[in-house]
């Protein structure tokens, strides 16, 4: 009884002493003058492109799939803050510019001002979903992972019929 | 079976911490933030109730979330100004006075505004914070755990500790 004990606590120090070792991700948003950041963070270390590709691919199909579309959504947020960006500075290229054809102005500021405003309002949904969709991803990496270590394989508990949990 | 209940008693003395929740969150069309615990939609008093073993991200939790209220407060009543100041001159007789008037009260208007955006974005960025770490505590600092499971033909004790 004692060895068999002693046997299960330390099988199961072992098991907690591996399953510290996969890493745990934080985000960091910010914003530029343009466009908005998002780092992925372990411990203080800013993950790159590659590697946050890797421990997603690694985790679950569905979480890089979630990180993927996040990047995608903003790059279109990056292109939308862009334009808006460039709209703006025609407006006031055209209303600070000395007017010879004043026809042709007064037709040009209006749509560009408009179009400052839609773009600056698609980049706002988009940099938003991009970031639910960032936090969805490193929630389900975090939280949702299916890897767990395992170390007794022929008596591997996949899927229980039962399980009670005491936690202290 | 003794060692078993005395391993047991010990782990639970060595550290008492409740059963608590996963924190996940997500922003809705207002970027506010909308809290789920372990998926069920819940309130931000619930969460910073739920920090109540790690006080250290339930005080930044709070405070973040009160600074991200006063900056949004600040932001409506920017709005709120500049709104007001636009009828106000609308409805006068657009004397030079009136546009004058308006241009400054407009002027306050994007000043609170603007006091208000960065405070807004300090609490957000607290509340982040916050959340990653406890939810970072819960799962992987000094915790322990045991659980029992069965499955066909099986049944076995799990220890994390």
């Amino acid at each position: 009884m004692k060895k068999t004990m002693l046997f299960i606590l330390f099988s199961s120090m072992c098991w907690s002493l591996l399953a510290q070792e996969t890493p745990f991700l934080k985000l960091n948003i910010r914003k530029n003058f343009l466009d908005q950041k998002i780092d992925f963070l372990e411990g203080p270390k800013v993950l790159s492109k590659v590697e946050i590709q890797t421990l997603m691919s690694q985790a679950n199909p569905e979480t890089a799939d979630l990180y993927r579309k996040s990047v995608s959504k903003q790059q279109i947020a990056n292109i939308f803050s862009i334009g808006a960006f460039a709209s703006v500075i025609g407006t006031t290229v055209y209303i600070v510019a000395p007017q010879q054809q004043s026809s042709q102005m007064s037709n040009l500021t209006w749509p560009l001002l408009i179009s400052s405003l839609a773009f600056e309002i698609g980049s706002g949904i988009f940099n938003r979903s991009a970031r639910n969709l960032a936090r969805e991803a490193v929630d389900s990496y975090n939280f949702g992972r299916t890897d767990r270590p395992v170390y007794f394989e022929e008596n591997r508990i996949d899927q229980p019929l039962f399980s009670y949990k005491i936690r202290f | 079976m003794r060692i078993l209940i005395l391993t047991l008693f010990f782990l639970g003395l060595s550290n008492v911490l409740i059963a608590q929740g996963t924190v996940t969150f997500q922003e809705n069309f207002f970027n506010n933030n909308r809290y789920k615990i372990d998926g069920i939609e819940s309130k931000p008093d619930d969460v910073a109730r739920l920090m109540a073993n790690f006080e250290y991200s339930q005080k930044n939790f709070i405070e973040g979330h009160k600074q991200m209220r006063i900056g949004s407060g600040l932001r409506i009543v920017g709005i709120g100004v500049l709104v007001g100041a636009l009828v106000n001159y609308g409805l006068s007789d657009f004397t030079q006075d009136d546009t004058r008037t308006y241009f400054l009260i407009s002027l306050s208007g994007m000043g609170v505004g603007a006091i208000g955006a960065p405070i807004r974005r300090k609490g957000k960025s607290r509340v982040e914070t916050a959340v990653a770490e406890y939810n970072y505590l819960k799962d992987r600092g000094n915790y322990k755990e045991v659980s029992l499971r069965a499955a066909p033909g099986k049944i076995g004790l799990v220890f994390n500790f």
